[in-house]
């Protein structure tokens, strides 16, 4: 995968120290949710140039087993975020959260859904706090691959870099992995990184 | 909340209802007694599922965005997409093919965290899911379409290539039929010599020998012909890295006699050998109905010298195969149609129209290339760029 980071090893503790407080308690939440104990591993955290997007996103995308969920958000941030989970991470979700083996297509977007508003949230929301700005979500979409795929200059020209968290949730007998985008404009990164506390 | 507050919530085209954790309801605005028919005063006090009709799943989700919405001070979604709707209003006015219930987007904003206040915003998304649906059957319909077109298409285009072949096919009899001529001839002739040669006895082993090795040589070079022709019409197996210098060759193999026959001098240059990838014997056709046609132009107009100069140029990423000849060329005002199906200048029973443009279709689609044609100093000039292999 060729990428470029663009975050020095200090704003790059930051900001995954920050993502991390925020997925402590969207951990609970989510434990509290399928009733097991949770624990999201510390993510891990890059941030790219907008033009190598497509090259990034095509290492996690391309089989129909990827599910693909879209939040767009406005705050001092203004972008969209991506969630990518396996279907069969989405499906085990669903089996542990509506307690039965044989679970339906609608059940296992609905988790798909409600995990990506809790992880976006969750992460987001905490960034955007650093700024001392509120955020305003709408509701997440499923939606195609394509349509991440084919961003193009005309729909990329608001954003310069892109945020990339990986991340792990680990419950009591299953491992779950998955991947947040998120598309950021022109000088949102030193908003962000301002709040890296002075020597 | 101040008078003015409860007005504007009271007016907003949206179900606001506001709840404790215990879902007890404190606030219901007008759109929800509009819509549910349940009065203010009647809701005030219930527990939300006791004033309206949700189902015990929906219920459950409810419960549970509640939970994420107060522990993580986020507002949580149930999205008409996945859940449909949370109290189920049947639908009145709004007359749809797909719902019977109003498709809701529900938003869960939590107020405050101390007293635990719930706003649940309820909208009516059936318009819109109505409007996806309809938009997905369309696609749905318009994905069908274009595949049976495709199919068409593809069916029309094989018969195409199949009618081109046999077009084709007739050009190619005419050449086994100049190419065998001759050693027909010479094996009559060696045939003929035996009685003679047997009156004079001159059959013994030497003669033999010679006269079996002399006819072996007449006959495989007829049997490398037939090969040549077998190749040339096989069906496309597999997609291969071929080059194109060799491929022209085999062509003017195949077609060698039958210039030889009308005084038209092939000259082939090159400086360097290229190679593409694609259907070998598609290109050969293509350069096949090109020498065709150059002939048959040359054969028209007659001139005192017929030639057709075949090179190859080497232009970095492609490379560019060019045929002139000296035929007169292609009149302006029916250059920009030749290569449309079925346009011929050719007289009534001699071409199809079908040749140069299944030349493009094959150039075009199938080996990535483009191919154009100029007047010449003496005739036309097709001019083919292939993508090359480096």
């Amino acid at each position: 995968m060729s990428k470029k980071e663009l975050l020095s090893a200090l704003e790059e503790d930051y900001l995954r120290e920050l993502i991390n407080v925020s997925f402590g308690l969207a951990a609970s939440i989510i434990g509290d949710m399928l009733n097991t104990k949770a624990q999201l591993m510390i993510p891990k955290v890059g941030i790219y140039p907008i033009d190598t997007l497509h090259t990034v996103v095509e290492g996690y995308l391309g089989s129909d087993d990827t599910m693909l969920i879209k939040q767009f958000f406005q705050s001092v941030l203004n972008g969209d975020a991506y969630f990518m989970l396996s279907k069969e991470d989405a499906t085990k979700l669903a089996k542990l959260l509506f307690k039965k083996d044989d679970v339906d297509e609608k059940e296992i977007e609905c988790i798909a859904i409600e995990l990506t508003n809790i992880l976006t949230s969750a992460c987001i929301g905490q960034i955007a706090q650093m700024s001392h700005s509120r955020t305003i979500f709408l509701p997440p979409e499923i939606i195609k691959q394509e349509r991440l795929l084919s961003l193009g200059i005309e729909e990329l020209r608001n954003f310069t870099q892109f945020m990339l968290v990986e991340t792990k949730l680990n419950l009591e007998s299953e491992g779950i992995t998955g991947q947040m985008l998120i598309l950021i404009g022109e000088g949102v990164l030193s908003i962000i990184l301002n709040g890296i506390p002075k020597e | 909340m101040t008078q003015y507050e409860f007005g504007v919530i009271d007016a907003v085209d949206s179900g606001i209802v506001i709840i404790d954790e215990e879902l007890n309801i404190r606030v219901w605005n007008g759109w929800m007694e509009m819509t549910t028919g349940v009065n203010r005063n009647d809701a005030i006090s219930k527990k939300l599922h006791e004033a309206v009709d949700i189902e015990p799943d929906k219920l459950a989700t409810l419960l549970r965005n509640i939970n994420t919405s107060i522990k993580l001070d986020i507002i949580t979604f149930m999205p008409p997409a996945t859940h449909g709707y949370l109290i189920k209003t049947p639908l009145k006015n709004l007359f749809s093919s797909f719902y019977k219930v109003m498709q809701q987007e529900i938003k869960i904003i939590p107020l405050d965290a101390a007293s635990k206040l719930i706003s649940i915003h309820i909208n009516d998304q059936t318009a819109m899911m109505e409007s996806q649906k309809m938009l997905e059957l369309y696609n749905k319909n318009l994905e069908q379409m274009v595949k049976e077109e495709t199919e068409k298409r593809m069916e029309s285009e094989k018969a195409l290539m199949e009618q081109s072949k046999m077009a084709l096919m007739g050009d190619m009899i005419q050449a086994i039929a100049h190419q065998w001529r001759q050693p027909l001839n010479a094996l009559g002739l060696y045939v003929q010599d035996i009685p003679s040669a047997y009156r004079a006895g001159e059959i013994n082993k030497h003669y033999i020998d010679k006269f079996k090795v002399e006819t072996m040589n007449i006959i495989q070079s007829m049997s490398r012909t037939i090969d040549d022709f077998r190749n040339f019409f096989s069906p496309n197996k597999s997609k291969q890295n071929f080059c194109v210098e060799e491929a022209l060759a085999d062509t003017l193999r195949i077609v060698s006699v039958q210039m030889q026959n009308h005084f038209i001098d092939v000259n082939f240059e090159y400086q360097k050998k290229h190679f593409i990838n694609g259907y070998k014997n598609e290109l050969e056709q293509v350069f096949l109905n090109l020498i065709s046609n150059a002939k048959d132009a040359m054969l028209e107009k007659n001139p005192r010298e017929m030639f057709i100069n075949i090179t190859t140029e080497d232009k970095d990423k492609s490379i560019a195969i060019h045929f002139e000849d000296n035929g007169g060329g292609i009149p302006e005002e029916i250059a920009s149609r030749i290569f449309e199906p079925y346009f011929t200048t050719k007289e009534q029973g001699k071409g199809t129209g079908i040749g140069l443009y299944m030349s493009k279709e094959i150039i075009e689609r199938h080996l990535k290339g483009r191919i154009n044609v100029s007047n010449g100093e003496h005739g036309a000039k097709f001019t083919i760029e292939l993508p090359q292999i480096i």
